[in-house]
């Protein structure tokens, strides 16, 4: 075919010699395919091996702790290969990501006898894949290992996200209050770090380590600040959220993208002056969000309010005023329908039907 | 040209067709295989920041149903078993002549429900809206027949969240597919859309509209469709998504921001691809927001860096047009401002023949610009009526600092446009304003030089600033 090809015109040279790259590269790309999901098969045989011998072991050490008949069982059980150490460690740390109180303090005792801390830093210090470094980022998380500080530190600002948001886990495992400051400047600078995972992190941290720093970070922050902040409050002392809510809506000047944050999370009385007077803020968001919280907060002085913006020209104003309406608890059906019947706004009165039969069918 | 010329070029026509088609093909194969490869590490790790469920979005489902009286109820119940916290699940009847509507109604005891409907996207009649009395989740939009993308829209007006996801009717999804559609958006909060890996089910048993068991149809031909499936969705998606280029989502099971996907005004209802159409105006639109996004940030940490001493050099590129350019300054400059440093901008028209050595002629050396004039200047002056020397206070560059430091540039752009001279363009004399600024509000700390300059004749693109 060769002797051919070469005798030939240029055109049938060029096409066998492309011919010829494109069946390599579909051959290697064969190849590659079949060995990817040869291992992906080992793996999971693998996987499910070690998990049937050492599953119920590590969930005894975690109710049990340490005690001479674990500790036998563990002399009996092999140890994992190098390559199977990452079985055991993420093992461990679903395991650790289950419980709280003593069984974390069990099973961290456990990890120490078992040399995860070796195992973690040696997967850290080599950065052979991503997936070593989020195991050993996690572990060493889990374990409270303060001496690898600056080196999760380090991942903090990596590019990729995933491996960001376990080096801010793993630093609240470690020393949350020291850690709080640092997360706190990046879900500010971060774009990429999604308010569910933040969250996430920030129950890691814990209500006692986040409540004063958030509060001070917000107050003393710029609007973009406070307005990316303020949605975290639910998670703080009820008491610094309601104070840091009570504080920026008392202000003369406040941002209208904040005002929203706020109301979001608003679950004091005290706000209720400033729920009022927002019903009737230029922006539709605001009017939105102050007829919800009028319904979580709002007492019977509140239902001409809501009445009212029953008539509001934005459809989801109406809607969250509806259901605001229809959802005090002080009003029953017959009350409300009386409402209804009173509602003069073609609009608003639509939208006070669909909402009473929306709860008609819940 | 003969024949046997004409079958040459078609020989070169064709094989270049085959090369570039296959060895895309290849190409985006083995990016999916690196991707893929990447997927298996990263979802190694089980013990993720867990998402906060009161913090997850929740999602309506938008089924459009045409003619689908066969498959609908299952395919309903089955939606009905997703495991996500909270999503609704909305059908859009688009006018089928079958029974589609009539079994949804005995199936989930539907009845009529007055709701506010409100139209965003322009569709089709509306006729009714009913809800389940036995999944409260469950709604049903009946409406006159507008094609697919018109019950999308119309699913789109009555969805209730904030990410809403396009499937098929007769589409079989795995209990935990809204979990894993919306992975995406929790790793990363820009996502605006993300596509789910549709197969065939043809040879698959499915019973109450679940897959029980997975195999390949004994058709050759359903074969080949598999094979085209796992081309288009599994290697053609997976190789276009690392490079940010992924063309489209399909309708069949796809997950969108819907306020993104309302302000580019919905699935188009004239074109036969609508969702490979809509994802191409969503990449538009946001790369458009990006980029003016990216400048305005350039602009706002530039004095927050020169105050700092972080900048030890001012590198800058413009790419502007003649018309339009100074405007362009002006609102860059205007952004430099702050509480202690006032930034103002004015055009000024600097006379030919003025012998001050001044702060302007400064900015043009240290942009090693000539200001002399050059012949015919004086011609083209007179023509505009412009006496020479004179200033014209409505057109003035003047930049504030702080203290008494002040700076005043000529800029001149209808006088510099008139001399015609390659260099001596008004962009280029605002930048050395630009420049003498930033040195200005920085405290003289900033050398200021420029590396590139572009005029392009038909851009109407802002001055961008780098900063080294």
């Amino acid at each position: 075919v060769w002797d051919f090809a070469a005798s030939s015109d240029p055109f049938v040279r060029f096409a066998l010699v492309s011919s010829l790259v494109a069946v390599v590269a579909t051959a290697v790309l064969f190849a590659s395919v079949v060995v990817l999901r040869l291992r992906l098969l080992a793996h999971r045989r693998a996987q499910q091996e070690f998990i049937a011998t050492w599953r119920p072991l590590l969930t005894e050490m975690a109710i049990r702790g340490i005690d001479p008949e674990t500790d036998q069982r563990l002399n009996e059980t092999k140890m994992p290969t190098r390559d199977a150490w990452h079985f055991l460690l993420n093992e461990w740390n679903v395991l650790q990501d289950s419980l709280k109180g003593s069984g974390r303090q069990h099973l961290i005792r456990a990890g120490y006898k078992l040399g995860l801390d070796q195992m973690a830093w040696t997967m850290l210090k080599k950065r052979r894949s991503l997936g070593e470094q989020l195991l050993a980022v996690v572990t060493l998380g889990h374990l409270g290992e303060i001496s690898a500080w600056n080196d999760i530190v380090a991942k903090l600002d990596s590019r990729n996200t995933l491996l960001s948001l376990m080096a801010a886990k793993a630093l609240c495992n470690i020393d949350p209050d020291r850690a709080i400051g640092m997360v706190i400047d990046r879900i500010l600078s971060r774009e990429d770090w999604a308010g569910a995972r933040v969250a996430g992190v920030l129950l890691e941290a814990g209500a006692g380590a986040i409540s004063q720093p958030l509060h001070d970070a917000i107050l003393a922050g710029s609007p973009t600040t406070q307005e990316k902040l303020i949605s975290f409050l639910p998670m703080v002392y009820k008491a610094i959220a309601s104070h840091v809510i009570h504080k920026l809506l008392s202000k003369e000047i406040i941002d209208d993208s904040v005002i929203g944050a706020c109301l979001k999370v608003s679950d004091g009385p005290l706000e209720l002056p400033h729920l009022r007077r927002l019903t009737s803020h230029p922006l539709w968001h605001v009017r939105m969000l102050a007829a919800t919280a009028l319904g979580r907060l709002g007492g019977s002085e509140d239902c001409r309010l809501l009445l009212g913006l029953l008539a509001d020209r934005e459809w989801w104003v109406r809607y969250r005023a509806a259901q605001a309406l229809v959802g005090l608890p002080f009003l029953d059906q017959q009350q409300l329908e009386i409402m209804r019947d009173k509602v003069t706004d073609p609009y608003g009165r639509d939208m006070f039907d669909q909402v009473l039969a929306e709860a008609a069918v819940a | 040209m003969s024949t046997y010329d004409i079958i040459a070029v078609a020989q070169w026509v064709f094989l270049t067709y085959f090369l570039m088609l296959n060895g895309g093909y290849i190409v985006l194969n083995f990016l999916s295989l690196f991707g893929m490869r990447e997927y298996f590490r990263a979802s190694s790790v089980d013990s993720l920041p867990k998402a906060y469920s009161e913090y997850e979005l929740p999602i309506s489902i938008i089924v459009p149903a045409y003619n689908e009286a066969a498959t609908i109820t299952a395919s309903v119940r089955a939606l009905l078993q997703l495991r996500y916290p909270e999503y609704e699940i909305v059908v859009i009847n688009d006018g089928s002549k079958d029974e589609t509507l009539d079994v949804l109604m005995r199936e989930f005891s539907l009845v009529t429900f007055p709701e506010a409907y409100r139209e965003r996207i322009p569709t089709q009649a509306v006729n009714a809206v009913y809800v389940s009395t036995r999944f409260h989740n469950l709604r049903v939009v009946d409406k006159n027949n507008g094609g697919k993308a018109d019950a999308l829209n119309a699913g789109i007006n009555c969805a209730r969240y904030p990410l809403f996801c396009g499937v098929d009717a007769d589409s079989v999804l795995q209990p935990d597919s809204l979990y894993q559609v919306l992975q995406p958006f929790l790793d990363d909060s820009r996502t605006v859309a993300c596509g789910g890996t549709i197969r065939i089910a043809n040879g698959c048993t499915v019973r109450d509209g679940f897959v029980e068991k997975i195999a390949l149809s004994d058709s050759t031909l359903a074969l080949f469709q598999t094979m085209e499936y796992l081309r288009a969705f599994l290697f053609g998606r997976l190789g276009w998504s690392p490079l940010n280029a992924l063309l489209i989502i399909s309708g069949a099971f796809g997950l969108f921001r819907k306020e993104v996907v309302v302000s580019v005004g919905g699935y188009r209802t004239d074109t036969v691809g609508e969702d490979m159409e809509l994802v191409v105006r969503m990449h538009r639109k946001l790369r458009e927001q990006r980029l003016a996004r990216q400048q305005a940030k350039k602009l706002d940490s530039l004095f927050e860096q020169m105050t700092s001493d972080e900048v030890s050099s001012l590198n800058i590129v413009v790419k502007a047009d003649v018309q339009g350019s100074v405007e362009a300054l002006r609102d860059a400059l205007t952004k430099l401002s702050n509480d202690e440093v006032e930034v103002n901008m004015k055009v000024h028209l600097l006379g030919p023949g003025v012998e001050d050595r001044g702060e302007p002629h400064l900015a043009a050396e240290v942009l090693g610009i000539s200001t002399q004039l050059f012949e015919g200047a004086r011609d083209s002056l007179e023509e505009q009526s412009v006496e020479a020397g004179g200033v014209c206070p409505e057109q003035r560059i003047e930049f504030v600092g702080d203290g008494d430091d002040r700076v005043e540039v000529g800029c001149g752009k209808d006088l510099l446009h008139a001399l015609g001279h390659p260099l001596c363009t008004p962009d280029a004399l605002a930048l050395g304003a630009v420049a003498i600024a930033a040195g200005v509000v920085g405290g003289l700390r900033v050398a200021a030089r420029v590396t590139h300059l572009e005029v392009a004749a038909e851009s109407r693109c802002a001055a961008a600033l780098d900063v080294a």
